[in-house]
């Protein structure tokens, strides 16, 4: 008997680990996976640094995981483990009653460097400069997760974010706002960032802030452009027990026309871009229906003749909210910083828009950046 | 490159031992040998680079030892070469804080194995208990071979060097290499990684406010983390070996509920324990020193055990701490005391001094122990109710698998057909554990120790 599970157990063992193997290393590989919306490491060079280091190992092993046969099958089975043993919790995702909230979003980096930057911008800068640090879903609701996890991090963040900012920034206070509105749908259940609605709210005193009067929330046709939007929460944990996530367009009727909006990389050629790209829906990258592709700066001119500009300088989290500022300017200019792989200077003048707004998402806002590129 | 890896598990491994088998016999040791060199290679050359030079010098130092005649000059020879030894590994593991470029090169992988492997090597040699190696080839193996480098288990060189000679390696012994790794990788994925939350929930407490509950179940969580990582490295390691036919010794003995402080440091990591027993508190019992200077000698051998585990302060403390209170059972305890009792004050010292274990710092784990006592007017809170309701299950279910109950529910089974059916379905139930590990290391590939460390 115990030669018969010795043998069954060592022929069972290799023909399952050497079939996968084989299935892993010759199947058809995808460069994106659709699950959790990011790019998978792809086959690893060889160079005698990485070998020296053992990076090559590392290399060689993300991409093993990567392409492991039977990925996305694991993936589910050890959420469903994750989720019955031990706490709540998927990944470094807590799944609150109706809701997923990053446990751990805030990674414990520097951001001297950022605002260091921020702070040259608009000392070299003739117009004003806004400032604002937006909150993710657990600065929110943070109240739905475990007690010890609720820290309030976000908030002291993007406190001690606004106190090293100088005194010609002004800044503007998105985190009250949000919070005091947390009722209503201003965060997307299945990501960490906020809704077209949330946006709006910010907008009306943002856009107060820089001159105008906003437009009434009963001005607006909304378009329920889908309702399975699963986001970065979803990606990650992979969880699917929560509701999907709807996505919105705000449209003015009655306001202005978008004359041109042109996207431009790094090499200064333009493309024609669109402020909803709707080809995106059904994909794995549903939040690009705002803005397209992601793109390192994006030239919005509209029919206005007011001859106002604006350059926002943000991250994912503005890409809903640029296009309620398109009915109050005739030039919007929206750049990526961290698309941005050589000097600003080169691409455009900066002292040709009066304003400037920076939007960040307080978990993107590190000195990861690149920031310093603006101001060469 | 991780034992628990999709690339170890899936790749390395299955392709070193189906390769192995088609070697015939004379050069199996060799072909080890190149396997090994392999792995270290992919941990990074630096690193093999680093393996070469220990086994290089030990050679020498094994040698040169050998060659000097006179007992106390010999004794002062293989004390300098050991010291020589410590200092690499010290210099190793804390030179990688000093330098970009050692730290770009240098892997901590078994450096505190390999150091206690050559420490041990040199003290046999000057103790005549093995002879010196001549053969490079041989002792490079025992340095190198990379089924117990990472994580051991410790094996003396002189059963090492005779199982070089002659062992038999059948499928019998792989069926059952494969069920120790497969038992030992569970213990780490399932168990391990499954209470590592708890400790890490609790550690991110601001040490002064955390509550009484909450610092013990913190506490208890690392113990059964401790115990459930170092444990499963070793069966990993010598379910590897015995693939490749090397019958290792066996590292733990159901240590987490130990009847007594000296049952605990018998079942507690015993190839190393013993190792560092038999340098240091041996040679003093053979001799005529009295009972306070042996017992000084046990006592100093578990806190260079501690130390062994990582070179801090904190680690030495918790080292005094496990070898004065098995000393101190040894004369106030009762040999007729009821052994609930016994195992309850074992229990409450091992995870009160597992709070040294982890403490960063000695006034972090003296902030700890204060706050274990009720010292922050907290004996519970929310949190620890939270903690609490959601580790009950995965803390139970851990101590019971921490016991030999279960091995026991097995062995003692009268019933032939119970037992037969047992190992039928065995390999059926090993394959699905490997599958749930698999899926847990599915997301980032790996589940490295979080511990800090050996």
């Amino acid at each position: 008997m115990k030669r018969f599970k010795t043998t069954a157990l060592t022929v069972m063992f290799l023909v399952l680990t050497l079939t996968v193997l084989v299935i892993t290393l010759f199947r058809e590989k995808g460069s994106i996976s659709y699950q959790e919306n990011r790019v998978l490491a792809g086959r690893p060079s060889f160079s005698v640094e990485a070998a020296v280091n053992g990076d090559i190992t590392r290399d060689f092993g993300s991409y093993i995981t990567d392409h492991f046969a039977g990925r996305s099958y694991l993936l589910k089975l050890k959420g469903v483990i994750e989720i019955n043993v031990g706490e709540r919790m998927i990944n470094g995702v807590y799944i609150s009653s109706d809701r997923l909230l990053s446990a751990n979003n805030l990674k414990n980096v520097s951001t001297e460097g950022f605002t260091e930057a921020v702070n040259t911008f608009s000392d070299n800068y003739e117009g004003t400069v806004y400032f604002t640090a937006l909150p993710t879903s657990t600065g929110v609701y943070g109240e739905m997760l475990p007690e010890y996890l609720n820290t309030g991090a976000e908030k002291q963040r993007i406190d001690s974010l606004y106190g090293d900012l100088g005194d010609k920034v002004r800044r503007i206070d998105a985190y009250s706002i949000l919070k005091m509105l947390n009722d209503n749908y201003i965060f997307y259940r299945n990501d960490t960032k906020w809704t077209s609605y949330g946006a709006y709210c910010v907008y009306r005193t943002v856009i107060q802030k820089l001159g105008f009067s906003p437009i009434a929330y009963d001005r607006f046709t909304i378009e329920h452009v889908t309702g399975d939007f699963r986001g970065n929460l979803y990606n990650r944990s992979q969880y699917t027990g929560i509701k999907a996530d709807m996505l919105d367009i705000y449209e003015y009727r009655r306001g202005t026309e978008i004359v041109s909006c042109k996207s431009y990389d790094n090499s200064g050629a333009a493309h024609d871009a669109k402020l909803y790209d709707k080809s995106f829906i059904g994909t794995n990258d549903m939040y690009r229906l705002y803005l397209g592709e992601k793109t390192l700066m994006l030239r919005i001119n509209t029919g206005l003749n007011n001859d106002k500009k604006l350059l926002v300088i943000k991250d994912d989290y503005a890409n809903c909210f640029v296009p309620f500022l398109t009915q109050h300017y005739s030039e919007i200019c929206v750049i990526s910083p961290d698309m941005l792989t050589s000097d600003l200077s080169k691409l455009l003048n900066v002292n040709e828009y009066e304003q400037t707004l920076f939007l960040f998402g307080i978990e993107n806002i590190s000195d990861e950046l690149n920031m310093q590129l603006l101001n060469r | 490159m991780e034992f628990s890896s999709l690339l170890f598990i899936y790749a390395f491994f299955p392709i070193a031992l189906l390769l192995y088998q088609f070697i015939p016999k004379a050069h199996r040791n060799s072909f080890l040998l190149l396997e090994s060199t392999v792995f270290c290679g992919l941990i990074g050359a630096g690193y093999l680079l680093f393996t070469t030079l220990i086994v290089l010098m030990n050679y020498i130092f094994g040698i040169l030892t050998a060659n000097v005649r006179n007992k106390p000059c010999r004794r002062i020879t293989a004390a300098a070469f050991i010291a020589a030894n410590a200092a690499a590994a010290i210099i190793f593991t804390n030179g990688m804080h000093v330098s970009d470029l050692l730290r770009s090169v240098l892997r901590p992988v078994g450096v505190c194995f390999m150091t206690l492997g050559a420490i041990g090597y040199i003290y046999d040699v000057c103790e005549k208990k093995v002879a010196a190696e001549k053969n490079i080839m041989n002792l490079a193996l025992y340095f190198m071979l990379f089924t117990k480098l990472p994580m051991g288990p410790l094996i003396g060189y002189g059963s090492f060097s005779r199982q070089l000679i002659g062992r038999c390696s059948s499928i019998e012994r792989i069926g059952e290499g494969i069920e120790l790794f497969i038992i030992g990788l569970a213990k780490k994925v399932i168990f391990a990684d499954s209470i590592y939350p708890l400790f890490f929930a609790v550690n991110t407490l601001d040490v002064k406010q955390i509550s009484a509950l909450s610092a013990w179940l913190g506490s208890t969580g690392y113990v059964l983390c401790l115990y459930f990582t170092l444990s499963g490295y070793s069966d990993m390691g010598a379910g590897l070996s015995r693939c490749f036919g090397f019958t290792l010794p066996r590292s733990f003995r159901y240590p987490c509920v130990s009847i007594g402080m000296n049952s605990f440091c018998r079942s507690w990591h015993i190839p190393v324990v013993r190792r560092f027993e038999e340098m240091i508190a041996s040679p003093l019992h053979r001799s005529r020193a009295s009972n306070a200077v042996k017992n000084a000698a046990f006592i100093a051998c578990w806190g260079i055990i501690g130390l062994w585990y990582s070179f801090r302060a904190s680690l030495f403390v918790w080292g005094i701490i496990i070898g004065t209170s098995a000393v101190i059972e040894r004369y106030l305890v009762d040999r007729k005391a009821l052994k609930a009792t016994s195992l309850i004050y074992t229990s409450v010292i091992i995870i009160v001094s597992a709070v040294f274990f982890f403490g960063g710092t000695m006034s972090y784990s003296l902030h700890y122990l204060f706050a274990m006592i009720g010292g922050n007017n907290n004996i519970a809170d929310g949190v620890s109710f939270y903690l609490l309701k959601s580790y009950a299950l995965v803390l139970l279910i851990s101590i019971y698998a921490s016991t030999d109950l279960f091995r026991n529910l097995i062995l003692r089974s009268k019933k032939r057909t119970f037992k037969n059916i047992a190992d039928a379905v065995s390999p059926i139930i090993m394959t699905a554990i490997l599958m749930i590990c698999t899926a847990l290391i599915s997301s980032s590939g790996s589940s490295g120790s979080m511990l800090g460390i050996l």
